[in-house]
């Protein structure tokens, strides 16, 4: 299988932030969730991947071509909503449905009239009155009716209410039904990827801290109650984070390094993110 | 580039009614009387603006933002901008046309006054704009003023040649002095791409 999103040791310096050499890989047909907390270097790592920004170092590579200055053609393939979804406010559904013909070579005026119908927008209604579910579902109605083969989006889903988020969530699944369609979602509020996503990133202050597939993450971390003297008990090397208080400790642990027969609970991936970033000292 | 120009259409019918609403006006002023000729240029000071005000409006909602999420290249987005300005200049000459050869036909030749307009409506925009894509509408204000002042000084200049019927170039000459406003339009659509292109958004 190859990869939709590829980066190696890809980095940005600026006067107070460093995104450091990146190494990002997202399976072609998978969604990739990546998270952080505001400021981890989320938005910059997609700034990159669109040639917004120019790495100091590394490479990254797009649907199979390298990332650079003329990416016209590779965006043809790329739906990507942004926090601000950057419409005029006075623009309606139906200016914008005349106006992305010119804009995409690509563009289904019948995927979009389906994507505004299914997503209940109104036609005639000027931007700057939508909520901001309507706001970005429009983005996402945008994003689609090219038919690109990668969707990036950035904070999509952060201020979304349930129902829209679950409407987001069903798009977003129906986009992957097709094997060559890949997803990269980032947001700082785990619980909106945990159920979307097929591998997980941690950014933190601009490093990487983890990218692994979510069911062996799942798998391989656990979370362990118990005594504080257990926990001193426990191999160092198995423990990813503790937390102690007075009735004990809680830990994360790596399944595989624990004794065997110690019984470990699911952990959420928010639990085990909050508690990475916690343990870390960088 | 047809559909950033109507994207641009669209905002311009909703936003900027005001400047149309001034630009006739003030053109109606110079009709007025045979003495307001400093009026008649009014609308070619006013039309880069509408220009730069469809930038600003562009950079407040993030659609220059949005554009870089689509195959649209800075160069095109820059581009589309010097285009909408010529169109819209194109558009509203031959409202000063009219104006002008019912109430100031007596100053010159129609090629005469075309040279004059050419130097208004290009030399200025071709000044201002560099600036605005190389620091936004809200850094580059500064230029404004430079080019309200320039702007008004080249008004009243041509009002004084006008009044004065000092006409001394022939038409044949006034052709030819249309070329360097046209060369500094281009070199400022150039100097606009390459500052635009390593602008960071």
């Amino acid at each position: 299988m190859s990869n939709a999103i590829e980066t190696k040791g890809l980095t940005k310096r600026f006067r107070d932030f460093t995104l450091d050499s990146l190494d990002l890989a997202l399976p072609e047909g998978c969604i990739l969730g990546l998270i952080g907390e505001n400021g981890a270097g989320k938005t910059t790592a997609i700034k990159l991947l669109l040639g917004i920004l120019k790495a100091d170092s590394g490479s990254a590579q797009v649907l199979g071509r390298d990332i650079g200055p003329d990416m016209g053609e590779l965006k043809e393939e790329l739906g990507v909503v942004l926090d601000e979804p950057g419409l005029p406010e006075k623009l309606t559904v139906r200016q914008l449905g005349k106006i992305m013909p010119s804009i995409y070579k690509s563009w289904s005026r019948e995927d979009f009239a389906a994507h505004i119908r299914r997503l209940e927008l109104p036609e005639d209604k000027p931007y700057k009155e939508f909520s901001r579910g309507m706001k970005m579902k429009l983005g996402l109605a945008l994003a689609l009716s090219h038919r690109p083969r990668l969707l990036i989006l950035d904070e999509a889903t952060s201020g979304l209410d349930p129902v829209v988020r679950d409407s987001v969530t069903d798009l977003l699944l129906d986009f992957t039904r097709d094997e060559g369609h890949s997803v990269l979602i980032s947001s700082h509020i785990v619980s909106d990827l945990e159920k979307l996503c097929d591998y997980i990133a941690f950014l933190h202050k601009g490093r990487l801290m983890l990218l692994e597939e979510k069911d062996i993450l799942m798998d391989e971390y656990g979370l362990l109650q118990c005594s504080r003297e257990e926990a001193e008990a426990i191999e160092p090397s198995a423990i990813i984070g503790r937390r102690d208080n007075p009735y004990g400790s809680r830990l994360i642990v790596r399944n595989d390094a624990l004794p065997k027969g110690t019984q470990t609970q699911a952990v959420s991936i928010e639990e085990l993110f909050i508690f990475m970033v916690k343990e870390d000292k960088g | 580039m047809k559909g950033l120009l109507l994207k641009d259409f669209y905002v311009m019918k909703k936003e900027l009614r005001a400047f149309l609403f001034i630009i006739v006006f003030f053109t109606a002023f110079s009709f007025v009387g045979k003495n307001n000729s400093f009026f008649l240029f009014y609308g070619f000071i006013m039309i880069p603006m509408v220009t730069i005000s469809l930038i600003s409006y562009d950079e407040r909602s993030h659609w220059d933002s949005f554009l870089e999420t689509t195959p649209i290249s800075r160069s095109t987005a820059v581009s589309e901008k010097y285009l909408l300005n010529l169109l819209l200049l194109i558009l509203w000459s031959p409202v000063v046309l009219v104006v002008y050869l019912v109430q100031y036909a007596h100053f010159g030749s129609p090629v005469q006054m075309l040279c004059i307009c050419a130097y208004i409506a290009l030399f200025f925009p071709a000044l201002l704009y560099p600036f605005i894509f190389a620091l936004g509408s809200e850094k580059g204000r500064f230029a404004y003023f430079i080019f309200i002042f320039a702007a008004m000084a080249a008004i009243a200049a041509g009002v004084s040649l006008m009044s004065q019927g000092a006409f001394f170039i022939s038409e044949k000459l006034s052709l030819i002095l249309l070329l360097p406003p046209a060369a500094a339009y281009w070199i400022s659509w150039r100097l606009s791409v390459a500052f635009y292109k390593k602008r960071s958004l």
